[in-house]
């Protein structure tokens, strides 16, 4: 039975960020904003909360849970300014989106860099101590089966994760502001004459994915670390992969995030299952699961795919 | 908004390609990093800390530079500019300036300048090595021989179950693996038991969820300790042993500090040799060549704290580490087995000397 605690463990060590980042994509793209920039705002988040992370545990100023909490806020605001300026393009000066997102990761990871460099003396990892996992939490830990899954060997991200899940779905799907932003993504003239201002909610919708994919840095980077390098590895693009995968929406979002990191899970942790390391097959074999698998799942599902019409088209008034 | 939007880009990447120096006078000492940076705890550190010193001390400029782009034609715009900016010696920090420094040697405008490179010779195009001309000083060092301590030390320490974790399978890594095998299997055999070794190159230098999962895997499974033998992978390797409450072996510089899992550290002493080499060449006494640095002239070892091993003291470390030094205790390395091999394991050469070591190689 621990083998699949680890598992389950595991898979969401993959699919607890890159859930985060993908419904971020989500908000953006169901505007009518093509985001690329996930992997730069990504590494911009993860930067900014762990340089607060950092000055805060040497100087003894914060500590465990609020220490984490605020630096997952910097983190947000950090990632919402950062994507600000792929909004400014994107919707206010209708550049090409796939240029500017690119743009922003080319630039979100020298910036990181060079800050770093430049306020740390020419050092460029930023080192920081996890203190954040825990252990059991009271009376829940102690669950049969559940206590284990969920609430031992944890981190609080997770709940977290589920809880922006349950709140993206509630956002897009059942308020106002979220028909209003999903019309901005299929048919942003009709919104217009609708009296819905197209820029204001796209500007909505590229702020929640910088909220999020800043956040999502952050939560990617704590508990497989003791230092940030620079880099988040291509999660960023995975969660855009992710996102299309799921759909554009909330719940198949959850799922395919779920799903591509439990796959991930059995793809290196393949030696400690039993009846899979009989097998004894080559390494790159097990490496090519989760992708393969999703190729095939895709295949299947593609036909219902559907991409918010007037994704990445620049809103323009005098085309009506 | 556009113009300034372009102008604040292109500042950017201008200003990505600079580096930091220590003083105003003129960086006669220069580093040129490769990806790690100066903070990489590992060999950019140490050149640096010893570029660092020596300048500081002797009142000599130092400036360390790093590449724009990781490849031959970013390294080599570097070192102009270090030669350019008034440098004398050069310290080059890893392989991957193999190709740039091949060429650069047959260049007439760096013969007066000193290089020290650590790690690797220069090679020609096809990615043969070729012989260092006489103003380069190629250190290379063998790694099986900390390697093997290494292995030793945590078997007579009273592990059985461990685990090798390297990064790219290149002959310096290779090397560190094989000797870790082997001088596992010599202390299993003095003790008279048998040790299961899981090995396994991650394939990058850099830390990720998957290699973070793989070492969970492991130390789950009951592996006791992993030799992490790849950069900055050790960063999740650690994560995955302080979350399991198993052990790490570093390597390279003395990761002790980094992480309260790490029990020792296979250790290549590249500051003693920049700084050793630095000094030769304002001295006058620079020899260019290809260097072999061992553990009979100190260069290599473990690291010299043991107390966070149980049983292992510094007398048997000590004696292990003379028989080592002398040559008694042969250790098959990467030069001796068949260079199609590619770091397995499994190799015939190494495989017969293995008696006492079931390795489990995930290819």
């Amino acid at each position: 039975m621990s083998i699949v605690y680890f598992l389950f463990n595991q898979t969401l060590l993959f699919a607890i960020p890159l859930m985060i980042v993908a419904l971020g994509a989500m908000f953006s793209e169901r505007g009518g904003v093509v985001n690329l920039a996930l992997e730069g705002i990504m590494v911009i988040g993860a930067f900014s909360g762990i340089f607060f992370m950092n000055w805060a545990q040497t100087n003894q100023v914060l500590s465990g849970m609020p220490l984490l909490f605020t630096s997952m806020a910097i983190a947000a605001i950090a990632g919402l300014l950062f994507s600000m300026l792929h909004a400014f393009a994107a919707i206010n000066l209708a550049a090409d989106q796939t240029i500017s997102g690119t743009a922003l990761n080319i630039l979100g990871a020298g910036l990181a860099i060079f800050i770093a460099k430049t306020v740390q003396d020419g050092a460029q990892n930023i080192s920081f101590t996890n203190e954040f996992r825990i252990e059991s939490i009271p009376g829940l830990g102690s669950i049969p089966v559940l206590g284990d899954l969920l609430f031992k060997n944890c981190y609080i991200t997770t709940f977290l994760g589920f809880l922006l899940l349950a709140f993206s779905w509630y956002l897009l799907m059942k308020t106002k502001f979220g028909l209003h932003l999903r019309s901005c993504g299929e048919n942003p003239q009709a919104a217009d004459a609708a009296g819905i201002s197209v820029y204001k909610t796209r500007y909505a919708g590229v702020a929640l994915s910088g909220i999020l994919a800043g956040v999502g840095g952050l939560i990617y980077i704590i508990p497989i670390s003791t230092e940030f390098t620079g880099t988040v590895a291509g999660y960023g693009f995975l969660a855009l992969a992710v996102m299309i995968f799921g759909n554009y929406s909330p719940l198949r979002i959850g799922g395919a995030a779920f799903f591509f990191g439990f796959t991930k899970t059995i793809s290196f942790a393949y030696s400690s299952i039993p009846f899979i390391a009989k097998l004894s097959l080559p390494d790159t074999f097990y490496k090519l699961i989760p992708y393969v698998a999703t190729l095939i799942l895709l295949a299947f599902t593609s036909k219902n795919s559907s991409a918010p019409r007037a994704d990445g088209i620049p809103y323009d008034k005098s085309r009506r | 908004m556009k113009k300034l939007m372009a102008s604040l880009l292109v500042a950017s990447m201008a200003l990505v390609g600079c580096g930091g120096s220590g003083s105003k006078a003129k960086p006669e000492i220069a580093l040129i990093t490769d990806s790690g940076g100066i903070n990489d705890k590992s060999f950019n550190q140490s050149a640096w800390e010893a570029v660092k010193e020596y300048g500081e001390k002797n009142g000599k400029g130092y400036k360390y530079y790093k590449p724009a782009n990781f490849d031959t034609a970013g390294y080599k715009a570097q070192i102009k500019n270090a030669k350019d900016n008034g440098a004398k010696v050069i310290v080059l920090p890893g392989f991957k300036f193999a190709a740039a420094m091949g060429e650069l040697q047959n260049d007439e405008k760096y013969k007066d300048i000193h290089f020290v490179l650590i790690d690797f010779q220069p090679q020609d195009a096809k990615g043969n090595n070729v012989e260092p001309k006489s103003n380069v000083y190629a250190a290379t060092f063998k790694e099986y021989q900390p390697g093997y301590l290494a292995g030793y030390a945590a078997v007579k320490d009273g592990y059985t179950k461990l685990g090798f974790m390297g990064g790219i399978a290149l002959p310096a890594v290779i090397n560190y693996g094989y000797g870790y095998l082997q001088g596992a299997n010599d202390a299993a055999k003095m003790m008279n038991k048998t040790v299961d070794v899981k090995y396994y190159y991650t394939g990058s230098f850099n830390e990720s969820p998957e290699i973070k999962t793989k070492a969970t895997g492991w130390y789950n499974g009951g592996t006791e300790v992993i030799f992490s033998c790849g950069g900055q992978i050790c960063n999740s390797i650690f994560a995955a042993a302080k979350e399991t409450n198993k052990k790490v072996i570093g390597v390279d510089s003395d990761q002790k500090s980094q992480s309260e899992t790490v029990i020792t550290s296979a250790m290549k002493n590249v500051k003693k040799v920049v700084k050793d080499e630095i000094k030769a060449s304002y001295d006058g006494k620079f020899t260019g060549g290809v260097h072999l640095l061992e553990a009979k002239d100190g260069d290599v070892g473990l690291s010299p704290d043991f107390s966070r091993f149980k049983n292992f003291k510094k007398a048997d470390y000590d004696e292990v580490f003379k028989k080592v030094s002398d040559g008694s205790i042969k250790i098959v390395s990467y030069a001796d087995v068949d260079a199609n091999a590619k770091g397995d394991p499994n190799t015939a050469n190494l495989k017969s000397v293995l008696t006492n070591v079931t390795v489990d190689y995930q290819k």
